[in-house]
């Protein structure tokens, strides 16, 4: 059922969950990306949860490369969802422009599931 | 050292400055008391400190006084200073015990006119009063549903405070809508509708569906001037109508 | 799964057409060098092409970070929080400095390759802020009043760069031309 590929990368049923970091480098960014799209090729989930609610700073180089790897995602048939901004974060980057317009958003990991149809009560998983 | 050099600094400055002794007498007073008062020095004289004070506050004058020396402690009270012929003026009177030779000998009072302090307390709190009167309160109307109405109009520093705390609201009911009122928004420009459309934005980040309810026409009108795609917003034109749909997303059902 | 893959090639050439990122941008051969232009921003009024100065402030604590990688963006992102921080900036205010820093440090890797940011703890009768400086000896921006203007397209909503960074500080200033650019902003604490 989960299977961690990497330390920031798990598999949920068929979604894959990625943990963006708190002050990440750009090649850090980038790398996480990488392996990200990789895994996306490979195990084909409908859905890919991009939890950004460590990140404390969200500017024009990270919203780029979240929209990106959004549309990848999208193009290689996924639903990329984003959950946890922070409120902070949510108030500059609204802003800045930043809206991910095309980009689902979810309250938490299990609000983003539910919208792709896993409803995870009592542990049970049901596909709708 | 100089006293004569003493009495004319105490003179000089705007302070009052009075000693009294145990029996009541007036040791010493500076000028300042005749200019502050009006009173020349022979009619104060005759005059007892605390009667120089409006009639509410001569008791606490004189209890004061009292307590600075059955308890030989220093004691500060507010008392309003009634000059001849002119208006009240709030003083704030710090007593303290003079003691000489390990003997207590009476009190030392030295005043000053806070009127300034008290205008300026006032108006701080009168723009608290605004502030709060004019905020825009946020209410959990429903499970998951939280309220916020905007009434006046909405400077950058109001707007700031309404979106930090609607978006910090909404994360900790773990809110699933937000509805903003704005039937009582009268002023909308550039601005303020850039706030709005930040605060719209933000919220969406988070994951919650907004809804804005009471567009007037002028208002509808403003933001499509303003180059505003209001189908990129969901509005209703009531409280009430956001409040259905929103509920009704829930499974509520209405008659 | 080959289409699959042939399909991930393709998407990612597209997008690396599409967006400005990663690459830097070096002065362009023979063609325009960059005029002189200056943009300031204080209490809501803006100087262009003016020497305008700042109001007076007086600085108290003062550090340096230089910028030669990329990693040197994300130390001036920390040492810019830990100096907010210590200075009580709301959260929201924390978050809208850093970011800005984030930006500008980044600007000046990406279009210098190298510079500066000098950060100064700055008081004005009873207010503590702090004020940021951005150096480099890049070949500065084309058109400066258009990118501060936000006459800038916003694709994918991918922000309104320069003019979004305006707007989160409360001051901003910047001088550029063909021998470097300077950008200074200062936030005050609320």
């Amino acid at each position: 059922m989960t299977s961690t590929r990497s330390t920031s990368i798990t598999k949920l049923y068929d979604v894959l969950l990625t943990n963006f970091p708190a002050e990440p480098t750009d090649r850090a960014v980038d790398t996480l990306r990488e392996e990200l799209l990789t895994l996306v090729e490979a195990e084909e989930p409908r859905a890919v949860i991009i939890d950004v609610s460590r990140v404390t700073t969200l500017d024009s180089f990270f919203a780029r490369v979240i929209a990106e790897t959004a549309q990848m995602v999208q193009l290689l048939g996924g639903e990329p969802i984003i959950v946890g901004v922070r409120p902070s974060v949510a108030i500059t980057a609204a802003q800045l422009g930043y809206t991910f317009d095309d980009i689902t958003t979810a309250r938490d990991v299990d609000h983003a599931l539910e919208t792709v149809g896993i409803s995870v009560t009592q542990e049970t998983q049901t596909d709708e | 050292m100089d006293t004569g050099l003493i009495t004319e600094s105490l003179d000089s400055i705007d302070d009052i400055f009075f000693i009294r002794s145990r029996e009541g007498e007036c040791l010493y007073r500076n000028e300042t008391m005749e200019t502050v008062t009006g009173y020349t020095t022979e009619e104060l004289d005759d005059i007892s400190f605390a009667e120089l004070f409006v009639p509410e506050d001569e008791p606490r004058v004189r209890e004061g006084f009292a307590a600075v020396e059955s308890e030989n402690s220093e004691q500060v009270i507010q008392a309003k200073l009634s000059p001849q012929g002119g208006q009240p003026i709030t003083y704030e009177l710090s007593l303290s015990p003079l003691t000489v030779d390990g003997t207590n000998r009476g009190v030392t009072a030295i005043g000053r006119d806070v009127s300034d302090r008290l205008s300026n307390e006032r108006q701080l709190q009168q723009l608290t009063e605004d502030i709060r009167t004019q905020s825009m309160p946020i209410v959990e109307v429903w499970d998951g549903v939280v309220l916020t109405t905007v009434v006046g109009s909405l400077d950058t520093r109001q707007a700031e405070y309404l979106t930090e705390e609607l978006l910090d609201e909404i994360v900790s009911v773990e809110a699933e809508a937000a509805i903003i009122d704005i039937t009582g928004l009268k002023v909308l420009d550039t601005a303020t509708a850039q706030h709005l459309i930040d605060t719209i934005n933000a919220v969406n980040l988070l994951g919650s569906r907004v809804v804005i309810t009471g567009i007037s026409p002028d208002i509808a009108q403003t933001l499509v001037q303003l180059g505003i795609p209001l189908s990129d917003i969901e509005t209703k034109a009531s409280l009430m109508e956001g409040l259905r749909v929103v509920l009704e997303q829930k499974g509520v059902t209405f008659e | 799964m080959s289409e699959r893959r042939r399909n991930t090639e393709r998407a990612a050439a597209d997008l690396q057409r599409e967006s400005p990122a990663g690459a830097k941008t070096h002065s362009t051969d023979g063609g325009q060098s960059t005029p002189s232009q200056s943009f300031t921003q204080c209490q809501g009024e803006q100087t262009v092409n003016e020497t305008r100065p700042l109001p007076d402030i007086n600085r108290a604590d003062s550090g340096t970070v230089e910028i030669t990688s990329e990693d040197d963006i994300l130390t001036a992102r920390q040492t810019t929080r830990t100096v907010v921080e210590s200075l009580e900036f709301r959260i929201t205010d924390v978050t809208r400095t850093v970011t800005a820093v984030s930006e500008l440090a980044r600007n000046v890797y990406l279009y210098a390759g190298e510079g500066t940011m000098t950060w100064y703890e700055i008081h004005r009768d009873d207010r503590v802020g702090i004020e940021l400086k951005f150096e480099d000896e890049g070949p500065g921006i084309q058109n400066l009043s258009a990118a501060v203007s936000g006459n800038y397209s916003t694709s994918h909503g991918m922000g309104r760069g320069l003019e979004g960074t305006r707007e989160l500080m409360d001051t901003f200033k910047v001088q550029t031309s063909e021998d470097g650019t300077t950008v200074t902003v200062r936030k005050w604490n609320r």
